[in-house]
């Protein structure tokens, strides 16, 4: 949910598709996973998160230069993302790194799952409340609504694209570091999160934060359905046969407002 | 339009190669280096495939893989169970079926929307062939029936199909559907309201790709030995694809062949004395060729007028 309204967040503002989405948020973990090996986790974290921040930030500059032909900006994003992959490959090799940063139970319930569980309710009412009570948010909704009338009003589109871009940097590194300890990782498996990523976005609606919201439920509970009822290979499909379907009866998504491309 | 977009002149050094490559194995190459030479061909017929289909019409399809994959798996399915002709035969309605999936989002779905949407297809088939490892060998793939057993014709089998390839999409690129495709790149809208049967197009020049590719999967599959998952992945066909595309004149089929085939040898290269760097390099590649192009204002996949 985190990682897919990032991604929406991305697009929304800076009508950027960021498909090197799924290896930026592996990027964070392979950061933590070396710092931790040389300071306490209280220090890691942070360190790892800001890091991944800079990285962002790098990025976006890198996608902005070509924003303004979306195909190019897409291949350019798969480069970048390719390109996280390999330097990971060669520095790590293909095994697989975890975290653990939260050992033991509290009541029977991982610990580490009660982490991710707090830590993205917390980054998501600090989203809703930026969007819905700072001037940062309105200029964000103010961009995306319409970026040409947004600058007549004095607003500065660049900055605030780049903000865009550096909060969902920040949602894919703490998304990163609770999922991290949840399940084993490899620098190829950025494309397996990109891909539940976009299902999540197209299902939801293209730049629609309520439909990634909506749609992420969706997706889990029906993956976990199939997963119990069918077998565990059946979840992974369960995002392109609920994809098919959404393009079949409502290419928009189920919250998208506009029809943009469709 | 037509020829004229490549002239006669530019054909020769193709031609050239051509006539070179169907006098190698005359030459007494080992086993190994005309197994090699026999994906290059089909490796640059696949590239000229996505060039001519899908950047021309700007419908930059992510997706081109999981039609790769899947007529590779048609052709190891039908010549498990069948003779071989018919085999052959079926493969091709059978490829047509699973790319049907590719062509919903294509007829719904326009742009970067399309793009993003095709992507996810070939991350499925990995779990589709897990789900049905019976069919589809799991993680490891099937089995493909050898047909030729000499690499010699399987050589001349991969070059004739090549040049079957190239002749067609030369072909095509003097009729309508070239013209067609252009126009719906430049604006559907415009080529809706001009009288072109958008669908109809995007229907057609999607099933020729699908049967073309089927046709270029049959020696594939042979050199090869196995159909799997692995085929799916993004990375080499539909990075290299996207790599030669952009090299010059987009859309045009030639180029992307010469271009796509240097580049297989440049990975077959990195894949033997670089291999944990291969990633890096051909991302820095793809980055480099793309960014050329912004600096020397033929950015994107224009095509040339």
């Amino acid at each position: 949910m985190l990682m897919a309204i990032g991604f929406n967040l991305v697009l929304g503002v800076s009508r950027i598709v960021n498909l090197a989405y799924g290896a930026q948020i592996i990027l964070t973990s392979y950061i933590a996973s070396t710092l931790l090996n040389f300071i306490p986790a209280v220090v890691a974290l942070p360190i790892s998160v800001l890091l991944s921040l800079v990285i962002g930030a790098i990025l976006w500059l890198v996608l902005w230069i070509f924003r303004k032909d979306l195909i190019l900006s897409i291949v350019v994003s798969i480069a970048v993302a390719l390109l996280i992959e390999g330097v990971l490959l060669k520095i790590y090799g293909a095994r697989l790194i975890s975290l653990v940063i939260a050992p033991g139970d509290i009541m029977g319930i991982s610990a580490q799952w009660i982490i991710a569980a707090i830590s993205s309710i917390a980054s998501l009412l600090a989203f809703y409340l930026m969007m819905s009570r700072t001037m940062i948010g309105k200029r964000m909704a103010a961009v995306a609504e319409n970026e040409d009338l947004a600058r007549y009003m004095g607003i500065n589109v660049r900055v605030t694209s780049m903000l865009s871009f550096i909060i969902a940097s920040l949602f894919a590194s703490i998304a990163s570091i609770a999922i991290t300890p949840l399940y084993a990782i490899y620098p190829h498996v950025g494309w397996y999160y990109l891909t539940i990523v976009l299902a999540v976005v197209i299902v939801g609606g293209l730049g629609s934060a309520m439909g990634a919201l909506a749609s992420s439920m969706i997706l889990s509970f029906t993956q976990s359905l199939a997963a119990y009822y069918i077998g565990s290979p059946a979840k992974d499909l369960i995002p392109l046969t609920i994809l098919i379907s959404v393009l079949l009866l409502r290419p928009e998504g189920i919250f998208g407002r506009g029809v943009r491309w469709a | 339009m037509g020829l004229k977009e490549i002239s006669y002149g530019e054909l020769i050094p193709l031609a050239v190669i051509l006539i070179a490559m169907s006098v190698l194995p005359m030459l007494g190459l080992s086993s190994y280096m005309l197994t090699l030479l026999s994906l290059l061909l089909l490796f640059g017929a696949l590239v000229s495939i996505y060039d001519f289909f899908y950047i021309r019409s700007g419908y930059i399809n992510l997706g081109y893989t999981f039609i790769v994959a899947s007529s590779a798996f048609s052709i190891a399915i039908t010549l498990e169970r069948l003779p071989t002709a018919l085999a052959i035969l079926a493969a091709f309605p059978l490829s047509m079926l699973f790319s049907i999936a590719i062509l919903v989002p294509m007829l719904k779905l326009r742009g970067p929307f399309y793009s993003v949407a095709t992507l996810l297809y070939p991350f499925t088939l990995a779990p589709i062939a897990r789900l049905f490892p019976e069919v589809f060998g799991g993680d490891v793939g099937i089995y493909v029936r050898p047909l030729l057993s000499s690499p010699t014709h399987l050589y001349y089998l991969s070059l004739a199909i090549s040049i079957g390839v190239l002749s067609l999409l030369f072909i095509l690129l003097g009729t309508r559907l070239a013209i067609k495709l252009a126009m719906i790149k430049d604006d559907e809208t415009l080529a809706e309201s001009s009288g072109i049967g958008v669908v109809r197009v995007k229907i057609l020049s999607h099933v020729m790709c699908t049967l073309m590719v089927t046709a270029v999967m049959i020696p594939y599959t042979q050199v090869s030995g196995v159909a799997s998952v692995e085929l799916a992945d993004p990375m080499p066909v539909l990075i290299y694809a996207l790599m030669a595309s952009a090299l010059y004149k987009p859309g045009s089929a030639l180029y992307s062949f010469l271009g796509g085939m240097g580049i297989w040898w440049l990975d077959n290269f990195m894949r033997a004395a670089m291999y944990d760097l291969r990633l890096v390099v051909a991302s820095s590649l793809l980055l480099t060729i793309y960014a050329a192009r912004v600096v020397l204002g033929v950015a994107g996949t224009k095509i040339r007028k």
